[in-house]
């Protein structure tokens, strides 16, 4: 961006790629040498064979679609219920309160720790997996839309006052608007995590989904697989990720843009698969 | 209708933060006839712009009264206040900005983007209807408010040092065309500055405030056939009330009241 730098210095992004490609290369001519056990960490070339497999039998679409199915579906019930609470609480100080110790006591849960629970309660189906990735979702969209309309800039409250402004009018003209760049970014948090909630959920008992096929992918050993998937995953997240940042820019044109590189979206996804491995 | 006269009554103001309470305004009482250009003077924290919030129906004085001329109606008169700080929705356009009181009270979309627009340009922001305030500098969004102040064309405008933001050629500009704007549509208008000058070249009436907590300290009354504007050159009985009005600013609180005593 800055005119005085970029005359001179490589791009970040064209280093980053590099290092990639240099990192898949080695890879790959260590696992034709020998040197690394394709058992562990197969080929790249056979991971791509294997991802190609995948797509061109149609193996994969059954669970890609029931992954985006779940993540949909957290995000869009976890996040109604995440905006319209946040909103009451942020308009209502009492309300915020009270709920308070609530949201203080169930927040810092694992919500994956509660999946079990949701099990014992609405049986082993989908129902659970999609009420912990809600409630994923709940809590970041929750938090960030009161903290937007309670911290809305009092002027702005006056002004509207001083023009009569009540009611509905108040609401969609002033009180929305003002707290939307905080309910977007509840709402990126929010599906990020919903991501991350919806692999992890489908390695726990699920047949279908993009979890339950790299479950599967290594009870039966077919390691490429399991890369293969992951691979499908990134590209989901990184996608994900830039849809947001279309969508917010689609409805937040009046917000100086932020200079968000891609490397945060990059990030979100690495901490999914991280995690993932962590589960695993 | 576009005229409205007010006084205020012994109106007292004490904020209260944390146990600590600050008096912002003491036993304030003047009076404004309709139609009628009052300027507040007075030191950085003297309470003007309490005393607009309370005018403007914004804040209720702690004690005191306000009475409009038209408190038949029971409903509090239609005022439109320009804030200080920057009260423009980063999130609505120029135009949507200006429009806002309109959009209030039902006006068509047709309707109040003409308006709008046409209090754009005599604000000299005519091109700009479509940007965002974060694409305008301070100065251009201090002509935002002032342009959805009038638009509203409401009985009582309370402005707020709405000209601080900008250089010494636009200020005059915007003076001469708040004169044009307030001869063409008489409304009454509270105009807080902190320059002698701006008062003395707009003002009907000077109303100078002491410091902490803040009084009225005197009332000027300019010649009303004067020719005013930031451009003429002030008539000697003129420069006589803006040379009071800077020793009671220059004087401090303790001279001139000691003298006010007296
Ligand atoms: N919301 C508030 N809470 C507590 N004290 C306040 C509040 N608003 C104003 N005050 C206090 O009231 C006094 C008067 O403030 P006010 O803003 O009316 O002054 P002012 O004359 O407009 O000053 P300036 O010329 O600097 O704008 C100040 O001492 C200020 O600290
Ligand atoms: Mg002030």
């Amino acid at each position: 961006m800055n005119p005085i730098q970029s005359r001179a210095r490589i791009p970040s992004r064209l280093i980053s790629v590099v290092i990639a490609l240099a990192a898949i290369l080695a890879w790959e001519a260590m696992s034709r040498a020998g040197s690394i056990s394709p058992f562990l960490a197969p080929a790249p070339s056979a991971v791509v064979e294997a991802l190609f497999a995948l797509f061109v039998t149609g193996e994969i679409l059954p669970h890609l679609l029931a992954t985006l199915y779940r993540v949909f579906a957290g995000l869009f019930i976890g996040g109604v219920a995440g905006g319209v609470l946040g909103l009451l609480m942020g308009a209502i100080p009492r309300l915020r309160e009270i709920a308070d110790p609530f949201v203080a006591a169930v927040h810092p849960l694992p919500k994956i720790a509660i999946l079990p629970l949701f099990m014992a309660l609405l049986g082993i189906g989908d129902a659970s997996r999609i009420a912990v990735i809600s409630l994923g979702v709940f809590f970041p969209m929750m938090i960030n839309t009161m903290s937007g309309v309670s911290q809305i800039n009092q002027t702005h409250l006056d002004v509207a006052r001083n023009y009569g402004a009540g009611g509905a009018k108040l609401l969609t003209r002033v009180l929305l608007p003002a707290s939307l760049p905080m309910m977007l970014s509840g709402l990126r948090i929010g599906m990020n995590l919903a991501l991350l909630f919806t692999i992890t959920t489908e390695i726990a008992g699920a047949t279908v989904g993009l979890g339950a096929l790299m479950w599967m992918s290594w009870e039966v050993l077919r390691l490429e697989n399991l890369y293969a998937v992951l691979v499908v995953i990134m590209v989901l997240g990184l996608t994900c990720n830039m849809a947001m940042k279309f969508l917010t820019q689609a409805l937040t044109p009046w917000s100086p843009a932020e200079e968000r590189t891609s490397s945060q979206s990059t990030l979100a996804s690495q901490s999914l698969i991280a995690s993932l491995k962590d589960n695993g | 209708m576009s005229e409205l006269g007010f006084r205020c009554e012994s109106v007292s103001h004490a904020f209260s933060n944390r146990g600590a309470t600050t008096v912002a305004l003491r036993d304030v009482s003047f009076s404004a006839q309709p139609g009628e250009f009052i300027c507040l003077v007075g030191p950085s924290g003297s309470g003007k712009s309490t005393l607009l919030r309370i005018l403007a129906g914004l804040l209720q004085p702690s004690s005191g009264r306000v009475i409009f001329s038209e408190e038949a109606d029971a409903t509090r008169p239609a005022t439109a206040l320009v804030f200080q700080e920057d009260g423009v929705f980063p999130w609505m356009t120029v135009r949507e900005n200006v429009a806002f009181g309109l959009e209030m009270l039902g006006v068509s979309k047709a309707e109040r983007e003409q308006r709008a627009d046409a209090l754009l340009s005599d604000v000299g922001l005519a091109n700009l209807g479509s940007s965002y305030p974060h694409e305008l500098s301070v100065g251009m969004r201090q002509r935002v408010g002032v342009a959805r102040a009038f638009v509203a064309d409401v009985p009582l405008l309370l402005m707020d040092e709405p000209f601080g933001a900008l250089d010494a050629l636009t200020r005059r500009v915007m003076q001469e065309q708040l004169l044009r704007l307030w001869r063409l549509h008489r409304h009454t208008l509270v105009f807080v500055t902190h320059d002698v000058e701006e008062a003395i070249a707009l003002a009907d009436r000077i109303v100078v405030f002491t410091d902490r907590p803040g009084r009225v300290l005197r009332e000027f009354v300019l010649p009303a056939e004067r020719s005013r504007g930031p451009s003429t050159e002030p008539m000697p009985e003129v420069q006589e009330i803006s040379r009071q009005v800077w020793s009671l600013l220059l004087g401090g609180v303790e001279d001139a009241s000691a003298r006010m005593e007296q």
